[in-house]
């Protein structure tokens, strides 16, 4: 049972990371942007509150427990928005290809997130402590510790403020999308660039300050993964360009519904803890490569969705019907 | 320009980016907004033009980089470049990875060229080459050791070649078939790919921690240097596909028809074109070549299988295509490029502690970028807006008041500097035709001749198989009442349309 506790509660944090990621990039293609930057978003979110919170607590002579919080989060978010403001100017402004600009987004970030970790851990000379430890406790703390409350406060009090912080904002994505009128524009612009700009809607300015939010929410993901589920310290493995390119998987799976991103995103994590888990709860041994056959799934099961929506024709599930398209008012 | 700017109601064209500009002035009227600037698409853009942007794209793109080294390492400008040309250049081994980074970087390009001529979103790269590296040491694993060196090679070449395509023919279907996004559906495909291959290679390694060399004893299935280059084998093979598809894009009919659906699927619908088909067999010849960039990993470079192999490189290729706007010579130049950094980056971090295994990513990040943004510059053109350019007016009103000479001297500057791109450009495209008209003629000349030949040898093949049939057709025209021959006819009906056209060619021969 403690295992099978164990393996919920990490798929729940680490389904966080996928579900920022998804939410980010939910709020991009709603306008029609097709970031494939994800993964570089996500990186120079991390690099960026990493950064922040290191920094503060070595240089600040006493740290202050608020600014401990808000720095790595407007750092997280800064680095990421910088990263998807960077894709939409490129984009709308100069006109290149979406598809293009978000690889080569993904190569800089993922260079930018990667090479600036190890640089701040080598101005520290590589020392094991070097983590942005009082902002992690911070960031873990949860109200489990004090009420004890069994069973049930491990597996859904036991978490810090920021996997809750998630489920409400998918909730907000869902009601300013639906209910609002700003989301209405969002998703005309997404659906007919044309039609939104004979309406009146600033089609670019819709198109930028999705992609910029987009790519704020996308590094919030990658603070996250640092600060809070690597307990602050910075890892170089390539584990936050795999959580990219899930999060990618999960806009389809969720079909660019935030809702479905929740229980998806959890969904995902658990497939990726359970052969680690799988053998401890149950006492089934499974042999190496089922981990790697198990990782598949996700993808896997995201491509047949596509080709089933696709064989569906529901309106609701459908991508952006202007997604991955470039809208120049002139070429019409 | 100017009488354009003096009357921008009457406009034909407004800017969307200026749009953002135009946000600035929202707080005064509303009616009066201006933008600051009109962006305008250019007709034709030139070749002097367009290499003069890149140019000083590229140019930029290297001061940021020498700018970023120089604020992270400390070394002046100098150093940097020597740094950097050590690491690339240094020792013949040094020489060799560069080499080979460049030519595996230009095969998965070219490769992806067809495919997104056609507006084919082929993110899969990474996907294709692993599955033909997977194929290919299957066949190393298993196959290898009991054969011959070149049937080995080529039975592994083929199995990547078909891996590859089969591994893209799948989104291809998808698209062409029921119209999936392809974009999408292939990066998803990459990462199947990429589990799939690790899978294998868990298996294979049973208890180890890792597989090792295969074949590390017989060295079978490994591809044997060429020209006393290890990668010899590969450079040739590199050699072979860019000029296939220089021609195949330039020169076929298959080329023209890629063009056709590319630029505009409608008119390929109305000239009667199958489009569906056209993706597929494209995607699949696209995906194909990655596969075997993927079966020369495994076995003229690593002769190992990793989910890692290729690297990155199935994403960077597509940018080097898209930069390169699919010509397989600025690919070349391209991948070099990128590749000197990569390689330059490894010697530059050996030096100081202070960078460490991804600087690359972070100057060929910088490159590409500054490459993909210049485009807008060689397509567009900017114009002052109203308001700007009544300041400009003013100005120069004031100054040539103030300081004749000054304007005067930058007048004749412009006008010189006209001159001369006109006369380069115009040096070029007379050069770029006659270049183009003889490679054409002489493509075109030794391309009939051999579809000739093997119309010929095909023709004969036949004539001698069916002669009876022949024979039927004949008494059949000169006596069409005759019943036997009649119902000959009638039961090899789709067979004596055929001779009927040979028999044609015949006549004219």
């Amino acid at each position: 049972m403690t295992s099978f506790v164990a393996w919920f509660t990490s798929s729940i944090v680490y389904g966080t990371v996928i579900m920022y990621g998804a939410l980010g990039e939910t709020l991009t293609q709603k306008s029609g942007q097709l970031n494939l930057g994800v993964p570089g978003m996500v990186y120079l979110g991390a690099f960026a509150g990493f950064a922040g919170g290191f920094m503060y607590e070595k240089t600040a002579a006493s740290t202050n427990e608020f600014l401990l919080v808000l720095i790595p989060l407007l750092c997280g978010f800064g680095g990421g928005a910088l990263g998807g403001l960077l894709y939409s100017l490129m984009t709308v402004v100069l006109k290149a290809n979406q598809n293009v600009t978000g690889l080569a987004l993904t190569f800089l970030g993922v260079g930018i997130g990667t090479f600036g970790g190890i640089y701040v851990l080598a101005d520290a000379g590589f020392l094991s402590f070097a983590t942005a430890r009082e902002t992690a406790a911070l960031f873990n703390m949860n109200i489990n510790a004090y009420i004890e409350a069994g069973v049930f406060g491990e597996m859904f009090l036991s978490y810090g403020f920021m996997v809750y912080a998630a489920i409400i904002l998918a909730i907000v994505m869902f009601i300013i999308m639906r209910r609002t009128r700003v989301g209405l524009n969002l998703r005309a612009v997404g659906e007919s660039p044309a039609t939104a700009d004979a309406a009146g809607i600033n089609v670019n300015r819709y198109k930028i300050v999705a992609s910029t939010i987009g790519g704020g929410i996308c590094g919030l993901g990658g603070m996250v993964y640092v600060i809070m589920y690597g307990h602050g310290g910075w890892t170089t493995t390539n584990s936050i360009e795999a959580l990219g390119w899930l999060a990618v998987a999960l806009v389809i799976f969720s079909t660019w519904k935030p809702l479905n991103a929740i229980w998806g995103s959890y969904l995902f994590a658990f497939l990726f803890w359970f052969s680690n888990y799988f053998p401890t709860v149950t006492g089934i041994v499974l042999p190496t490569y089922a981990p790697y056959l198990l990782q598949m799934l996700p993808y896997a099961v995201t491509t047949i969705m596509i080709v089933l929506f696709n064989f569906r024709k529901k309106k609701e599930n459908q991508p952006p019907a202007a997604l991955g398209l470039s809208y120049f008012r002139e070429e019409r | 320009m100017r009488k354009f700017s003096k009357t921008p109601q009457e406009a034909p064209v407004s800017a969307g980016a200026a749009a953002v500009a135009a946000d600035v002035n929202v707080g005064a009227k509303k009616q009066k907004r201006q933008p600051l600037f009109r962006v305008i698409k250019r007709g034709t853009s030139s070749i002097c033009h367009g290499l003069f942007i890149r140019l000083c794209a590229i140019g930029f793109a290297l001061l940021v980089i020498l700018l970023f080294l120089n604020g992270v390492t400390g070394y002046d400008f100098n150093t940097i470049w020597e740094l950097l040309f050590k690491g690339a250049f240094d020792t013949e081994f040094s020489v060799n990875m560069w080499l080979n980074s460049t030519v595996m970087l230009l095969i998965i390009s070219v490769a992806l060229a067809p495919a997104f001529k056609m507006k084919f979103w082929n993110i899969g790269a990474q996907g294709q080459v692993l599955m033909g590296a997977l194929l290919a040491s299957v066949v190393m694993w298993y196959f290898a050791e009991d054969m011959s060196y070149s049937g080995s090679v080529f039975v592994m070449l083929l199995f990547g070649f078909l891996a590859g395509g089969l591994w893209a023919f799948i989104p291809a279907f998808c698209k062409a078939k029921l119209g999936t996004n392809e974009t999408l559906f292939t990066l998803m495909m990459n990462y199947i790919a990429i589990q799939l291959v690790a899978c294998t290679v868990r298996i294979w390694q049973g208890g180890n921690t890792s597989i090792g060399l295969i074949n590390p004893n017989s060295e079978a299935g490994w591809l044997a240097p060429l020209f006393g280059n290890p990668y010899g084998a590969i450079i040739l093979i590199a050699a072979i596909v860019v000029v296939f598809m220089t021609i195949y894009l330039n020169r076929t009919k298959h080329g023209f028809e890629i063009t056709v659906v590319g630029d505009s699927p409608n008119t390929a619908k109305y000239a009667g074109m199958n489009t569906a088909k056209i993706i597929m067999r494209t995607v699949f010849i696209s995906g194909a070549i990655c596969g075997v960039v993927g079966m020369l990993y495994v076995s003229g470079v690593e002769h190992t299988l990793a989910e890692t192999l290729g690297g990155s490189y199935g994403f960077t290729a597509i940018i080097v295509a898209w930069t390169a706007k699919f010509n397989p010579v600025v690919m070349v130049l391209v991948s070099m490029g990128i590749a000197f950094f990569e390689r330059g980056a490894v010697g530059i971090r050996n030096t100081t502690t202070q960078l460490n295994d991804y600087t690359s990513y972070i100057l060929i990040g910088i490159l590409l970028f500054f490459l993909i943004g210049c485009e807008f510059f060689v397509n567009y053109k900017i114009v002052p807006g109203e308001k700007v350019s009544e300041a400009y007016h003013k100005f120069r009103a004031k100054l040539e008041q103030k300081a004749p000479w000054l304007v005067q001297g930058c007048a004749w500057c412009a006008a010189a500097l006209h001159k001369a791109s006109a006369t380069v450009e115009k040096f070029f495209t007379t050069a770029e035709n006659k270049v183009k008209g003889m490679a054409g003629k002489l493509c075109r000349g030794a391309l009939d001749k051999t579809v000739e030949a093997v119309e010929q040898c095909a023709f004969r093949i036949v004539l001698r198989g069916d002669k009876y049939k022949t024979v039927v057709y004949e008494k059949e025209e000169h006596a069409p009442s005759s019943p036997t021959a009649a119902e000959d006819a009638s039961a090899d009906a789709p067979e004596s349309a055929v001779c009927e056209g040979e028999k044609e060619e015949v006549r004219n021969d």
